[in-house]
């Protein structure tokens, strides 16, 4: 669906403070009735600008606008427009924040629920902050890790859960890497492996895998409890949760992995107040346009149904309850 | 307390004030036409010695300097400079779409916002382009004697679209997703309309409108001042930046070349992630174009 195919939504460029920094964002508002809640959609971390890859928070905002949401998209500090400075990301130090700000400001405005929309960094700031803040009517998580690692660790902690000792061996053994020891760049990949690799194997040592749980606090396990408490803080509130991968993706292995654990359990309390759409090839990235539009109507589909359900239930609330008695 | 920040709905405008550097900052909507182009502005409170418009790249190269692009804007600012950045029609913030995107369109956007700045601040400015946005920079001012600083400026675009046409590849093959389709780039592009590359669909309008644009063309005849930025791990200019050099000072033009530790491959973003404040090679850059532009501009005031 091409943007002059919407109803015109209007934006406005807008400055608000959150923990001391001044973070800019564009406001967009809905052409049509409103449905008084706002979408705030979160960059992945090393895209994390208001536009994202090929502009899909854009297109994104003007969409549901063009459903009757409100919407914002975001600079974290530190990045963009926005002041501050940015430090290493990691993923159990997400931006909430950045988000509590987004929120105020939007609350100023009149619209007291929110959407919360990330990606991969997003998605984890989306869940960290949907869990410290009222007025959440839904948690979108595109591509989010379940397992916490600095940016650009994914592949290093990966290989140090599959790979056996031997297998990384085997992969230094050979002349190629050899050639790399003196190259300063290759020198500084080894090195996360290596250490990757160690970790696990004395937090093994240690035997802090108690009581045969599958999820460790060793940012290797399988499931970081950053991830796990927020969500099933929001599973306890009943709030409805859609999670979008690529079937191809490292972040869909891990999710299914980490699914024989405690996240196993969480999702199965949830219900249907967890749904997991899969899209074909890897959505992480966002490194296909085809992916970008189909993640575009995911997340507006449910909306759509996120709405046809909250009309229903205040539909229901507002009918008069069948053999109550008459006040007048 | 008084506000540092304020918006005004109607006129689509946000204003905010750096209490550091005394600079004030409006990020608008704003351009001739319905279709808006998205623009941040950054006066300094103070004495303004002179005024820069920031020609942006775009696809990737757009997410990969953008903070870099920021630093610059704030730096200048700090020194005297108001300095407009924008996004062309259909990229970034603005409004409009991708498959509207023309060498044309993107170049009548470019002269609106040199337009805009001139008539706001009252004198000509001068101009920063950054890989993509070199074009647009030289074509935009190629009759006037405005500076301009160029960063990794893309020299043509048969050859921009061939480099990321290869990244393409590349990425595709090492993630599993199979190696060229057989046909070129210039044949998928008729045949489909448009080709994804990387997440960016390029259409065929942009490759069309762009075909036999070459920077040392657009740059023109009248002799100007030209810093030229290379970001790369080399220790000289590369071939076709000394020969553009080279050419460039045979016209007459004044030509200062710049080698630092930059980018290797521009379409790559977030492979080797790290925080732009943080790099070596994003403080020297900014620091050698700062002071090159502050220069040059002040040499053209009356």
């Amino acid at each position: 669906m091409s943007e002059t195919d919407l109803p015109r939504a209007s934006e406005i460029p807008v400055f608000f403070p959150a923990d001391g920094e001044t973070l800019f964002g564009i406001f967009t508002t809905p052409a049509d009735e409103a449905v008084g809640t706002a979408v705030i959609v979160l960059p992945g971390g090393s895209t994390p600008l208001t536009t994202d890859r090929n502009r899909i928070s854009v297109r994104l905002c003007r969409r549901v606008a063009s459903q009757g949401y409100h919407a914002m998209r975001l600079d974290y500090h530190g990045a963009g427009e926005s002041t501050g400075s940015l430090g290493w990301l990691q993923l159990d130090r997400p931006f909430a924040d950045d988000v509590q700000g987004a929120v105020r400001w939007i609350e100023r405005q009149g619209v007291s629920s929110t959407v919360l929309v990330g990606s991969c960094f997003g998605a984890r700031t989306a869940l960290s902050a949907a869990a410290e803040t009222a007025g959440i009517r839904g948690v979108v998580l595109v591509s989010v890790p379940v397992r916490d690692h600095a940016m650009g660790a994914r592949a290093s902690n990966d290989a140090a859960l599959e790979w056996s000792l031997w297998t990384y061996l085997k992969r230094t053994l050979n002349l190629r890497v050899i050639r790399g020891l003196f190259d300063r760049r290759h020198r500084h990949v080894y090195r996360k492996y290596a250490r990757a690799k160690l970790r696990k194997v004395s937090a093994r040592l240690r035997r802090r895998d108690h009581h045969g749980s599958a999820d460790t606090p060793d940012g290797l396990g399988l499931a970081s409890p950053h991830f796990l408490t927020p969500l099933a803080s929001l599973v306890e509130r009943g709030v409805p949760l859609l999670l979008v991968f690529g079937t191809s993706e490292g972040h869909r292995k891990e999710f299914d992995r980490a699914m024989a654990g405690r996240l196993g359990e969480i999702v199965q309390r949830a219900g249907r107040s967890i749904e997991v759409e899969l899209l074909p090839g890897r959505v992480h990235g966002f490194r296909s346009s085809f992916l970008q539009d189909a993640v575009i109507d995911v997340i507006s589909d449910w909306l759509g149904r996120l709405d046809a359900q909250t009309s229903s239930a205040e539909d229901r609330a507002a009918r008069p309850v069948a053999g109550a008695a008459s006040t007048e | 307390m008084q506000r540092s920040s304020a918006h005004d709905i109607r006129e689509r405008l946000a204003v905010r004030r750096d209490p550091q550097t005394r600079v004030r900052e409006e990020a608008m909507f704003f351009g001739p036409g319905s279709v808006k182009m998205f623009g941040y502005l950054r006066i300094p409170e103070g004495a303004v010695l002179g005024a820069v418009v920031v020609c942006p790249p775009i696809h990737e190269d757009f997410m990969r300097v953008y903070r870099k692009q920021v630093l610059l804007a704030r730096a200048l600012a700090a020194r005297g400079l108001a300095v407009l950045g924008f996004h062309y029609r259909g990229t970034g913030n603005s409004e409009g779409e991708v498959r509207d995107l023309t060498y044309d369109g993107m170049l009548d956007d470019t002269r609106s916002a040199i337009r805009w700045l001139a008539d706001r601040m009252g004198v000509g400015p001068g101009l920063v382009g950054i890989r993509w946005g070199g074009l647009m920079a030289a074509a935009a001012a190629k009759d006037s004697d405005a500076p301009m600083a160029l960063w990794e400026p893309t020299i043509d675009p048969d050859l921009y679209f061939r480099e990321a046409t290869r990244a393409n590849t590349v990425w595709h093959v090492q993630e599993g997703l199979g190696g060229p389709s057989g046909m070129s780039f210039e044949e998928e592009l008729r045949e489909h309309g448009s080709v994804d590359l990387l997440g960016y669909p390029v259409y065929l309008g942009l490759y069309e409108t762009a075909g036999g644009h070459r920077l040392a063309d657009e740059l023109g005849d009248r002799p100007r001042p030209l810093l030229l930025v290379q970001m790369t791990r080399n220790e000289r200019l590369r071939d076709r930046y000394a020969t553009l050099s080279r050419g460039l000072e045979d016209k007459g033009f004044s030509v200062d070349g710049h080698v630092l530790e930059g980018e290797e491959s521009w379409w790559f973003t977030g492979v080797r992630w790290e925080p732009e404040e943080g790099r070596t090679g994003t403080h020297e850059l900014v620091s050698v174009t700062t002071d090159w532009v502050v220069h040059r501009v002040a040499e053209r005031r009356p």
